[in-house]
C-alpha cells in the first residue's frame, strides 16, 4: 500500500466519521412532506439512520426522450421529486459514501421510504465519484522540467516555457476541450486495446481512433518527450487505477442550497453525434420563446440539428442546409477514420457541412447559428479592397482556404414560425455570438482564429431583415491597440511581429473566442486562448470600421488557460481558467493609463482581476483544482434564484456548474448519468409569476463521446452502455432551484 | 518564382540536416558499433513512435505511414497514404541510417511545413535504437 493508499483510506474514514456525525444531528422524525399527484417522496434511510445530502432518482423510458429528475434529500433524508410526467419511473439513491440503492418501481402520487446502500469500501464508492478524482491521480512533470529544453536537454518540448502552460494543453485547450478525462470511460482502457504488452501502445492506438484521432494525434504529439511524456503519463495513471489506486479524497454530499436543487435530464439526437452549444431563448429578454423548443448546434458532427419539445418531452430533428451544397466540404474531409473506434469501428461518424458551432436567439424566436454555408474559398467579391464595404476598404479580407477549416463559418438563421432558413455570407470566420441591446439588434461575433483572419465582426441584424442585403448589414474590424496613446484609432498600425513604431498604434493577432456586450458602456468584451489567456475590450466607437479600437489585458497568476467568457450588468468580465479559478475583471478597478506603449501586451491592469478557487482536489505538486472549466455564464436576470449577476462556470471534470455566491461556489452537480460535460449555458423563464417552476437554466453534454456517459442501464457506475441501445445521447440538463429541499 | 524559392530553401536545408548527421555518423561510427540496441529501439518507437506510426507488415496507415521495411526505401513512397504538399516537395531522398537520423532528430527543421512538425523529435541517445528497430522490421 502506497502513501496516496494511506491516506485516501485515513480520508475515507474521516468522512464516514463525519457523515456519521452528521446523522446523528439530523436523526429527526420525517414529517412535513405534502406529496401531490404529480410528485414522488418519501425518506432515504440506512443501517446509519437518515441519509442527508443524497440524491433521489426518479428515471422512466416511457417518453419521448430519456428522462429522469433528481434532487436530493434534507437533513432528515427525506425527499421530495415534485412535477413528473405521467410515466412509471425507477427510482433508487444514488450518493457519496454509497453504492446505489436497488431501483423500485413507482408512480406519481406515490411515497416510498428508500434504503440506501452504504458503499462496503472506498474502492466501490469511489466508482460514484465525479471524474476530477480521478483526474487529479494523474502525474504531471515537475515544475522544476520547465521551461523546456528539448529531447536533448531536460526532454520538455522548448514551446513549453512553463508547467502551467503544460497543463493547459491537458486541460481545456487540448484533451479537456472535448473529453472528460478521469470518468469510467477514459480511466478504463476498452477491450479493443487491451490485448497490447504495454499501456503505452494502447493509449498510442487509442488516441488514433475514431474521427477525433487526427486532433488527439496532433495535440498528444506536442507532448510526446522521450520517456514518453503524456502519452506515458496516461498509461502510467490508468495502470495505476487498475490496480486499485484510489482516489486521495472524497467529494463533499450536496449542502445548504445545493440541496434545494431540481435536475431534470433528457437526451437528443443519438450517441454516434456530439453537441457544442444550445439555445433556449433571447440572453437580453429571458422570456422569450417561453415553454418553447430549445435548439442544438452539432459542430462537426452532422447536420441534423435536434430540437427539444420540454413541455412534451419529445426530440426531433432538422437539417441545417448549406446555401452551395455541391461544393461546401464536410468535417469528414478533415475528421477522417484511420484506425477504429472501440464504439463504431471504422464507421466516418463524423460528416457535416454546416459545422454549426454555437446558437442565439433573437427577440422573435429566430435562431442564429454559427455555421457554414459555402466553400472557405469562395470569399463573397464584397469582402475585397474594391468593396463598397468600408471594413474591407480598411481591411479586407480575402484569404482562400481550400478543404474543409474549422472557423470558416458564416450565419445561419432559422425562422420556426416560418420553417425557413436565410444565410447571412459575412466576410469572416465566426464561432461564438451575441447581441447587443441597442436599437440595430447587432449580433456581435468572434472568430476564433488568430493572425490575419483576427477580427471581431458584426451584422446590423435590424438592416439584413429590412433589406435582405447581408454585404450592407455587416461590418468588422482588427483589433488596434491606441500605442501611440493619441486616444484615437489611426491608420497605418504597427503589424504583429514587425518592429513597433511607438508613434503608430499596434494590431494584436488574437482571435476571440467567447463574446458578450457590456450593459455598462456598450463595449464588446472576448476571451483569447493564446496562454496565459486574455481578454480583449473592443469599443467600437462612432464608426467602428474607422473607430473602433481594442484594449488587452493578460490573465495574470495565478489565473491562466481561459475558453470562454461572460460580461454582469455591471460590466465586471467572468471566465473560467485552467488554474483552477472562477476570475473577474473589472476595468473600473485600473489605476493607469489603458493606452500607450505596451498596451499591446496585457499588462496594463492586473490589479483589475480577482480569482475565486473552484473546488476539487489538485494534481499532486501543483496548485489548484484539477478543473478544467469551459465556458461562463452570467445569470444577469436571476434565472436560477441565486441571484441577479450569479457567474456560473461549467465544472467539466465535475459533472457540475459552479456558481459564485458571496466568494463561494455552489456545486450544482449532475450525479446521473455520470460525465456531464457543458459548453455553455442559457437560462430562460418560461412563466415570470410561476415561482422556481417557471424558471431555469438549460444546458446540453458539449463533450465530443456522448456514448463516454453513463449508459442507460449501465453495467458497472458511470460505465458506458454496451449497445448502440443503451449507449447515451447528448444530454439537455434542465438546472431549477426550490426555495427548500422538499419544495412543490 | 516565391513557392520555388521556398522549396529551394527547404531542400537546402534539409541537405544540411542530413549533413550534419552525416558527420556525426562519421565522427560516432555506425550505429552496429556503438551497440545499438534493438529491444531499446523497440520501447522508444513505442513511447515516441507508435502515436502516428503503424510498424507491423500489413498494417493500416495512421496518422503517419506504416514503418514496415522503411529503410532502403524512397521517401514519400508508402502506397495509400496521403503526404503533406511540404514534404512531397522537399524529401527527394531514400530511407538511409543518415537520413532517417536527420528525420527522426527534427523533423520541423528538414521539412517545415511537413505534418510530423508537431513532434519535437527523438534524442540522440535514442535515435541508433530507433532505426536498428526499423531496420530490423522488414
Amino acid at each position: 500500500m502506497n502513501l496516496r493508499s494511506s491516506i485516501a483510506i485515513a480520508l475515507a474514514v474521516a468522512v464516514l466519521i463525519a457523515v456519521g456525525s452528521t446523522r446523528s444531528h439530523s436523526e429527526q422524525k420525517p414529517s412535513g412532506i405534502e406529496i401531490g399527484t404529480s410528485d414522488i417522496g418519501g425518506v432515504v434511510t440506512s443501517r446509519f439512520g437518515p441519509e442527508a445530502g443524497v440524491w433521489v432518482i426518479a428515471e422512466t423510458k416511457d417518453l419521448g426522450t430519456r428522462f429522469a429528475k433528481i434532487v436530493v434529500t434534507d437533513d432528515a433524508g427525506r425527499f421530495l421529486v415534485p412535477d413528473l410526467p405521467k410515466a412509471h419511473y425507477q427510482l433508487w439513491v444514488r450518493g457519496y459514501g454509497l453504492v446505489d440503492s436497488k431501483k423500485i418501481s413507482a408512480d406519481p402520487g406515490s411515497r416510498h421510504d428508500l434504503k440506501a446502500e452504504i458503499a462496503p469500501n472506498l474502492a466501490a464508492a469511489a466508482q460514484y465519484y465525479p471524474a476530477i478524482y480521478w483526474f487529479s491521480l494523474l502525474r504531471i512533470p515537475d515544475k522544476s522540467k520547465f521551461p523546456g529544453t528539448g529531447p536533448n536537454g531536460n526532454g520538455i518540448p522548448v514551446e513549453f516555457k512553463t508547467q502551467d502552460q503544460w497543463l493547459d494543453v491537458i486541460k481545456t485547450n487540448g484533451c479537456g476541450n472535448c473529453h472528460q478525462i478521469g470518468n469510467y470511460a477514459t480511466r478504463t482502457m476498452p477491450e479493443l486495446f487491451s490485448h497490447y504488452d504495454s499501456s503505452i501502445a494502447a493509449w498510442a492506438q487509442r488516441l488514433q481512433s475514431g474521427p477525433g484521432g487526427t486532433a488527439m494525434v496532433r495535440t498528444m504529439g506536442r507532448l510526446l518527450t522521450p520517456d514518453g511524456g503524456h502519452l506515458a503519463a496516461l498509461a502510467d495513471w490508468s495502470d495505476r487505477i487498475k490496480k486499485g489506486e484510489l482516489p486521495s479524497q472524497s467529494p463533499p454530499r450536496p449542502v445548504g442550497v445545493e440541496r434545494n436543487l431540481v435536475v431534470t435530464v433528457r437526451d437528443w439526437l443519438d450517441p454516434k453525434h456530439y453537441l457544442h452549444d444550445l439555445a433556449a431563448t433571447d440572453k437580453r429578454d429571458p422570456t422569450v420563446n417561453a415553454f418553447g423548443p430549445i435548439y442544438g448546434a452539432t459542430e462537426l458532427s452532422t447536420d441534423e440539428i435536434p430540437i427539444l419539445d420540454p413541455v412534451h418531452n419529445t426530440k426531433s430533428e432538422i437539417k441545417l442546409p448549406v446555401r452551395d451544397p455541391a461544393d461546401t466540404p464536410s468535417s469528414a474531409e478533415a475528421n477522417p477514420v484511420f484506425a477504429p473506434s472501440p464504439y463504431w469501428g471504422m464507421e466516418q461518424i463524423w460528416n457535416s457541412q454546416a459545422n454549426a458551432h454555437t446558437p442565439t436567439m433573437d427577440h422573435e424566436g429566430r435562431v442564429y447559428f454559427t455555421a457554414q454555408m459555402r466553400a472557405p474559398n469562395n470569399q463573397p467579391a464584397y469582402c475585397g479592397k474594391d468593396s463598397p464595404l468600408r471594413s474591407a476598404q480598411l481591411y479586407p479580407l480575402t484569404e482562400h482556404h481550400e478543404g474543409f477549416f474549422q472557423n470558416a463559418r458564416q450565419i445561419t438563421v432559422y425562422d420556426p414560425k416560418t420553417q425557413k432558413f436565410s444565410f447571412i455570407d459575412t466576410c469572416f470566420g465566426t464561432q461564438h455570438l451575441n447581441f447587443a441591446e441597442d436599437d440595430d439588434e447587432t449580433l456581435w461575433m468572434g472568430t476564433n482564429t488568430s493572425g490575419k483572419l483576427a477580427v471581431i465582426g458584426w451584422i446590423d441584424t435590424k438592416k439584413y431583415w429590412q433589406t435582405g442585403d447581408a454585404a450592407a448589414a455587416q461590418g468588422w474590424t482588427p483589433l488596434i491597440v491606441d500605442t501611440n496613446g493619441n486616444g484615437k484609432r489611426d491608420e497605418g498600425y504597427n503589424e504583429p511581429g514587425q518592429p513597433v513604431d511607438p508613434k503608430k498604434d499596434t494590431r494584436v493577432p488574437f482571435g476571440i473566442y467567447g463574446i458578450s456586450w457590456s450593459p455598462l458602456d456598450g463595449s464588446i468584451w472576448g476571451s483569447s486562448l493564446k496562454h496565459p489567456g486574455y481578454i480583449i475590450r473592443l469599443a467600437p466607437g462612432s464608426n467602428p470600421p474607422d473607430t473602433a479600437l481594442a484594449e488587452v489585458y493578460k490573465v495574470p497568476l495565478p489565473g491562466y488557460g481561459i475558453r470562454g467568457m461572460d460580461i454582469d450588468r455591471k460590466g465586471v468580465v467572468w471566465v473560467p481558467l485552467d488554474s483552477g479559478h472562477i476570475a473577474s475583471f473589472d476595468r473600473r478597478k485600473c489605476r493607469g493609463p489603458l493606452n500607450g506603449p505596451g498596451a499591446e501586451q496585457g499588462n496594463k491592469c492586473p490589479e483589475g482581476w480577482s480569482f475565486y478557487p473552484l473546488p476539487g482536489p489538485s494534481f499532486q505538486g501543483v496548485s489548484g483544482a484539477a478543473e478544467n472549466p469551459y465556458y461562463l455564464w452570467v445569470d444577469q436576470h436571476n434565472i436560477l434564484g441565486l441571484g441577479a449577476d450569479t457567474p456560473i462556470a461549467t465544472g467539466n471534470q465535475s459533472d457540475s456548474l459552479h456558481a459564485l455566491v458571496g466568494g463561494r461556489i455552489i456545486e450544482l452537480r449532475v450525479p446521473y448519468p455520470m460525465g456531464f460535460f457543458a459548453k455553455g449555458i442559457d437560462g430562460r423563464i418560461d412563466d415570470p409569476n410561476g415561482g422556481w417552476k417557471g424558471r431555469g437554466l438549460w444546458v446540453t453534454s458539449g463533450n465530443r463521446t456522448p456514448f463516454h456517459i453513463e449508459g442507460i442501464d449501465a453495467p458497472a457506475p458511470g460505465a458506458p452502455g454496451k449497445t448502440e441501445a443503451t449507449r447515451s445521447s447528448p444530454l439537455v440538463v434542465h438546472f431549477q432551484l426550490r426555495p427548500d429541499p422538499l419544495g412543490d | 518564382m516565391t513557392e520555388q524559392l521556398h522549396l529551394l530553401h527547404h531542400a537546402a536545408q534539409a541537405m544540411k540536416s542530413i549533413a550534419m548527421v552525416s558527420l556525426t555518423l562519421i565522427v560516432a561510427g555506425p550505429s552496429e558499433s556503438r551497440g545499438a540496441d534493438i529491444k531499446k529501439g523497440e520501447a522508444a518507437f513505442t513511447r515516441q513512435c507508435s502515436l502516428c506510426h503503424s510498424i507491423g507488415k500489413d498494417d493500416a496507415n495512421r496518422f503517419g505511414p506504416n514503418l514496415f521495411g522503411i529503410l532502403k526505401r524512397k521517401a514519400g513512397t508508402v502506397p495509400g497514404f496521403k503526404y503533406s504538399q511540404a514534404f512531397l516537395s522537399t524529401a527527394q531522398w531514400s530511407w538511409n541510417a543518415e537520413t532517417l537520423k536527420a528525420w527522426i532528430l527534427g523533423p520541423a527543421h528538414m521539412v517545415p511545413g511537413s505534418t510530423m512538425g508537431v513532434f519535437q523529435g527523438v534524442a540522440d541517445r535514442d535515435s541508433d535504437d530507433i532505426i536498428a528497430y526499423l531496420d530490423s522490421q522488414r
